[in-house]
This record gives C-alpha cells, sequence and structure tokens, in this order.
C-alpha cells in the first residue's frame, strides 16, 4: 500500500505521458458518444440474433408436451420437465432410445475421421508448402475443386465406388466420406501454418542426414502443433454436424449418428415430439459449444490462416 | 535461397503426396466425373423396375427436369436463396466484423457468443428454425400476430412473397459467423500504421474506412462471394428440415423443392439418372457463378 502511494506521489515523464493519453482517450470517447451508443446498439442487435433461436431450443427441451403445444411459447417454462431428457437418455420402458448408441457412432465416426484426415493431409502439407513442381500443383488445384463441389454432386458416385468396397452402411466408409473435404481442409490450413516455420529447420536437419517424414515428425508436427490443433478440433466438428454423408451411407439403425437419429424423432407420422426433438438437440449442440467456447482461438485461428492463405 | 536436395528427396516427397492423390483421383475426380455422366443416363437401383439395364439418354434428364415446375420453382427459389444470403451475410458480417474490431467491455464474450450458429450441427439450426417458424406453435410466428404482422396461423417459409426471405434469414443465421470471421481476419491484418497516418492526415472515422480498411479488404471479401453462394446451391441440412419433407411430412404438409432436396427424393426413390442430372445442373450453376465473380472483377481491374 505505502509503496504504491509512494508511487503514485512521484511524477516521471511516463506518468505524465500517460496521463495525456488518457485525457485524450476520454476526450474521444465523451466526443463519440453516439457512436458509441449505437456500437452497443449493433452489438446488442447481432447477439441477439444470434442467441435467440438457441433460448427458445433450451426452454423448448424443458417443457411438456402439452405446454408447447398450448401456444405462445413462453421462455421461462411453466412446468418444466426432465423428462425430454430423460427419454432421450434412458428410454422409457416399452421404447427404447436410440440416442447414447447414436453419440457413441458420431464419436467413432469422427475420431476415425480426424485420423484419415490427418495421415493423409499432414505429409502432403509439408510438400505442398517446401516445393512446387506439377504435381504440387495438381493437389492444390483439387483443394480448390474440393473447397466448391461437393455434397449431392459428388455423393451418388461415391455410393456407388464405397457399394462395391462394400463400405456402405459401415462407420468407416461415412469416415472416408467426410475424409474427401476433411484432408482438403486439412492440407489448405496446415501448409499455411507450416510455411511460417523457417525452412532453416528443416534444412538443417536434411544436412544430418534426416528422411522428410522424420523431418514431418521431429522438426514440423511440434512446431505446427496450434495449427494441427486447429485442424483436428475443425475436422471433427465437420464430421458431428455432417448429415447428408451417413443419411445416405447408413441403412442399418445400429449405424446411426446423431443427426440421423434426430432426422427419425421428426415425422414418424403424425406429431412432431418437439420436446424430445428439442432435448436431443440441445443435447448434440453440446459438443460443439463447448469447442467453441473452450477453444475458440484455436478454430479461429485455423479458419483465419486457412482464408488468409488467399 | 538456395535449398539443399538430398538425392531421396524427390521420391520421399512423391510418397507423402500419395494418398491425398488417391484420395482426390478415388473418391474426388472419379466420382465428380462419374455424376456429371450418369445425369445423361437412365441409371436407376431398386424400385419398382428392378435392374434396368444402363442407357445413355441423352438431354432426357434434364428436359424432364425443366418441364417439372418443382424442380424450376425449386431451382429459381434456391438461386433467390443464395443471392440474399450472400448479400446480407456479406453486409452484416462486414458489419459485425467492424463492431467486433473495437475494444469494448465482454467483447470475447460477446464475440463467442455471435460465433455460436457457426459450431452447431446445420440440421439442428434447421431445426430450431423450424420450431420458430411452427404456425401453431412458433414464437416468430406468435410475435407476427402478436405485431397483427399477420393475420392467420401460416407456415412462413412457405409464404408466397416473402418465404424465400424467411428461409434465406436461416441461411444467414447459419452463415454470418463465417463470414464475420473471414473479415475480421482480414480487418486484422490491415496495418495499424495507415490508419495512423490517415488519422494524422485528419481523416475521420468513416473516411479512414473508405479510404483504408475498405480497399485493404476488398480482395479477401471478392473471393469469398461466389464460395458461398456456390455452399448455397449444395446447402442441404438446414432447409431440408425447413421444406417440412422429413420422413412421413408434417404439419405444414408441403414442401419447396429446391435441387438438393430434388435430387435427395430421386435418390431414395432409386432414380440416380435424374438425381445426378439434378447435381450437374447445380454443378453449371455454381461454375456460372464463378465466372461472372471473375468477368466483373477482371472488368474492374
Amino acid at each position: 500500500m505505502s509503496e504504491g502511494s509512494a508511487d503514485y506521489l512521484q511524477t516521471t515523464p511516463e506518468r505524465q505521458r500517460s496521463a495525456a493519453e488518457k485525457a485524450r482517450g476520454l476526450r474521444l470517447t465523451l466526443g463519440g458518444a453516439p457512436w458509441n451508443a449505437l456500437m452497443a446498439l449493433g452489438i446488442v442487435f447481432f447477439t441477439l440474433f444470434a442467441v435467440f433461436p438457441f433460448i427458445f431450443m433450451i426452454s423448448g427441451s424443458f417443457k411438456t408436451l402439452f405446454e408447447i403445444m398450448s401456444g405462445f411459447p413462453s421462455i421461462i417454462p411453466r412446468f418444466p420437465t426432465l423428462d425430454n431428457f430423460r427419454y432421450a437418455l434412458f428410454g422409457t420402458g416399452l421404447v427404447q432410445t436410440s440416442y447414447p448408441l447414436n453419440v457413441r457412432n458420431s464419436l467413432a465416426i469422427g475420431t476415425m475421421t480426424v485420423a484419415i484426415s490427418m495421415a493423409i493431409s499432414l505429409p502432403a502439407a509439408l510438400v505442398l508448402a517446401r516445393q512446387s513442381f506439377w504435381w504440387t500443383t495438381l493437389v492444390s488445384g483439387w483443394i480448390r475443386i474440393a473447397q466448391v463441389v461437393g455434397g449431392i454432386v459428388v455423393l451418388i458416385p461415391l455410393y456407388l465406388i464405397l457399394r462395391d468396397i462394400h463400405l456402405v452402411n459401415t462407420l468407416l466408409g461415412v469416415s472416408l466420406a467426410e475424409a474427401i473435404p476433411g484432408s482438403a481442409f486439412g492440407i489448405f490450413i496446415l501448409s499455411s501454418f507450416i510455411r511460417q516455420i523457417p525452412t532453416d529447420l528443416d534444412d538443417a536437419a536434411e544436412i544430418d542426414g534426416a528422411s522428410q517424414f522424420q523431418i514431418l515428425r521431429h522438426v514440423i508436427i511440434p512446431l505446427a502443433r496450434p495449427g494441427i490443433l486447429s485442424v483436428v478440433l475443425l475436422v471433427f466438428l465437420l464430421s458431428w454436424n455432417d448429415f447428408l454423408n451417413p443419411l445416405v451411407l447408413l441403412q442399418d439403425p445400429n449405424n446411426y449418428t446423431i443427426t440421423i437419429g434426430l432426422n427419425t424423432y421428426f415425422g414418424m407420422g403424425g406429431q412432431v415430439e418437439w420436446g424430445r426433438l428439442l432435448a436431443v438437440c440441445v443435447m448434440s449442440c453440446i459438443p460443439p459449444v463447448l469447442l467453441i467456447i473452450f477453444a475458440e482461438r484455436h478454430i479461429v485461428r485455423g479458419l483465419a490462416a486457412g482464408a488468409l492463405k488467399e | 535461397m538456395m535449398r539443399l536436395v538430398s538425392p531421396g528427396r524427390h521420391g520421399q516427397s512423391t510418397l507423402m503426396l500419395l494418398p491425398i492423390t488417391i484420395l482426390a483421383v478415388g473418391l474426388g475426380l472419379y466420382p465428380i466425373g462419374q455424376g456429371i455422366y450418369l445425369g445423361f443416363t437412365n441409371y436407376r437401383i431398386g424400385g419398382i423396375f428392378g435392374i434396368v439395364p444402363l442407357r445413355f439418354l441423352g438431354f432426357a434428364n434434364f428436359q424432364h427436369l425443366f418441364a417439372d415446375p418443382d424442380f424450376t420453382n425449386g431451382l429459381l427459389l434456391i438461386v433467390t436463396i443464395g443471392a440474399i444470403v450472400v448479400a446480407v451475410t456479406y453486409v452484416m458480417g462486414y458489419l459485425l466484423a467492424l463492431l467486433l474490431n473495437q475494444r469494448f467491455p465482454l467483447r470475447r464474450v460477446f464475440r463467442t457468443l455471435v460465433l455460436l450458429p457457426m459450431a452447431i450441427p446445420p440440421l439442428v439450426g434447421g431445426y430450431m428454425w423450424r420450431y420458430l417458424y411452427d404456425p401453431s406453435l412458433g414464437a416468430v410466428h406468435g410475435l407476427l400476430l402478436w405485431l397483427h404482422l399477420e393475420t392467420a396461423p401460416a407456415y412462413l417459409p412457405l409464404d408466397p412473397t416473402l418465404g424465400a426471405f424467411w428461409i434465406a434469414l436461416v441461411g444467414v443465421w447459419l452463415g454470418l459467423p463465417f463470414v464475420t470471421l473471414l473479415v475480421l481476419a482480414a480487418l486484422q491484418s490491415v496495418s495499424a500504421d495507415l490508419h495512423e497516418a490517415a488519422a494524422i492526415d485528419g481523416a475521420g472515422r468513416l473516411a479512414r474506412f473508405w479510404y483504408v480498411t475498405f480497399p485493404a479488404t476488398r480482395g479477401l471479401l471478392a473471393a469469398i462471394v461466389p464460395l458461398s453462394f456456390a455452399g448455397q446451391m449444395l446447402a442441404f441440412d438446414a432447409y431440408f428440415v425447413l421444406s417440412g419433407s422429413g420422413q412421413g411430412g408434417n404439419t405444414a404438409g408441403a414442401s419447396f423443392m429446391i435441387p438438393t432436396i430434388y435430387a435427395y427424393f430421386d435418390l431414395t426413390t432409386g432414380l440416380l439418372g435424374r438425381a445426378a442430372a439434378a447435381g450437374d445442373i447445380v454443378l453449371v450453376v455454381i461454375l456460372l457463378a464463378f465466372g461472372l465473380s471473375r468477368y466483373i472483377s477482371m472488368r474492374e481491374a
């Protein structure tokens, strides 16, 4: 305390300058009052726009079907219930729930998609970042195509190919399909990260007789770790969120993912069980939302690295 | 700078490019090529016809598609939606990125909140909005009724005049975070020195934006436009839910058929040739969009 007050009494040139800066900052803020109000209004508007569908989803998941059906929804449930979640997680005496199985399948597919995409894109990204010859041109050309073309345009032949190699209706087949955009994305982001690593390091390792694979393992991977983490998270999200590939490639309900499980809640003839559907929606959002809250830096950095390469 | 090339290096590089090449050719380029070809055939599996020998049809599938009002209306609808989504996410994304680039309290929290829609499955986004739009129990529709902007229960995405807008709003909600992030990354790459120099020269906020920030970010943004338009042409998940064509139909009882949904239904009934033809048309629209954007940027240059 005493130190602080003694410090306060001292007047150094730095202190004066910082005081002057503060005053200038203050004047700027005051002069910009309408501007600041407008900014605050804008932030509130955009936040509400992004968040209000989540709010109604969450509130609906805690409501009874009767309350949901009784007209204009209140945000706070009048008769809050956990039945929807209980049903999704444990089923009822008569009806078995598929949700835990769906989660297991989604996790398995996500893990395999990440593994395949990384195994394919790490070595390719190193070559693309360090060299340039006809083959690297072709690969980067493919990455450009893969960014734009996908989904329904390739799904039919992809289905036929996977059928011929007996991978339709398997989790691995879905992973392979998802690894196509996954690895294109991985190479795109990783090569821009690897370009930032000085080539001196690879050169030194090469003089010492290291092979390209050893350079990848001992030089590049340790240094590109933040980029690798970004790609792992983004490819996992891509897989967890995927709907069209599993929809077309999986027929056995035992292999259904969370998104396919959701699709079976909707419809089933007649009335939509909104409470149960929304409860499963809420739970399906938990992993991605946790990722964006706790790993936002990595996700944003990965996307930005990919974009700024343009 | 000279780089040392050890003798085995080229062979190793080749080996490192092999996996992506196999994947790109086998599960990427070959399917694209075959998909284009199948659009000109009668290829079908299952269904009441059993196995029919594969025959080249020429443009018969395309003639059939363009004679079907479900398809042409859907094509027109998705192009409209795509144009709205691209224009609105572009403008809103720019505004939001400018806001997030300022310093204000709790900036990190707000940034995370506005990014949320990007992380969740688009399918779930579709359900959220399907719930909000529901004619009898939805909040958005209820709000419009309460404000007397609507009089009778109706499913907003099927509104004869504003339907495309209500569908596009969902696309905007899902797509806004990504565009915002790209703009934010571009803004952060604009050098602070330029801003300072402009400020010293007496440029105000708006002038600095117009003469410094905007020109520096324009290149990246021009690249986003055809990409996000292509994304809209191929979008399926959320629009599939909104079209109400989940299994067994549902409350609204009607649906719109954008080409991806049309192709999906052909796929489920085994009409693979016609589904592929719908895919071909989507591909042509995407190529046209890229061609147009290149033409415009070349004329401006």
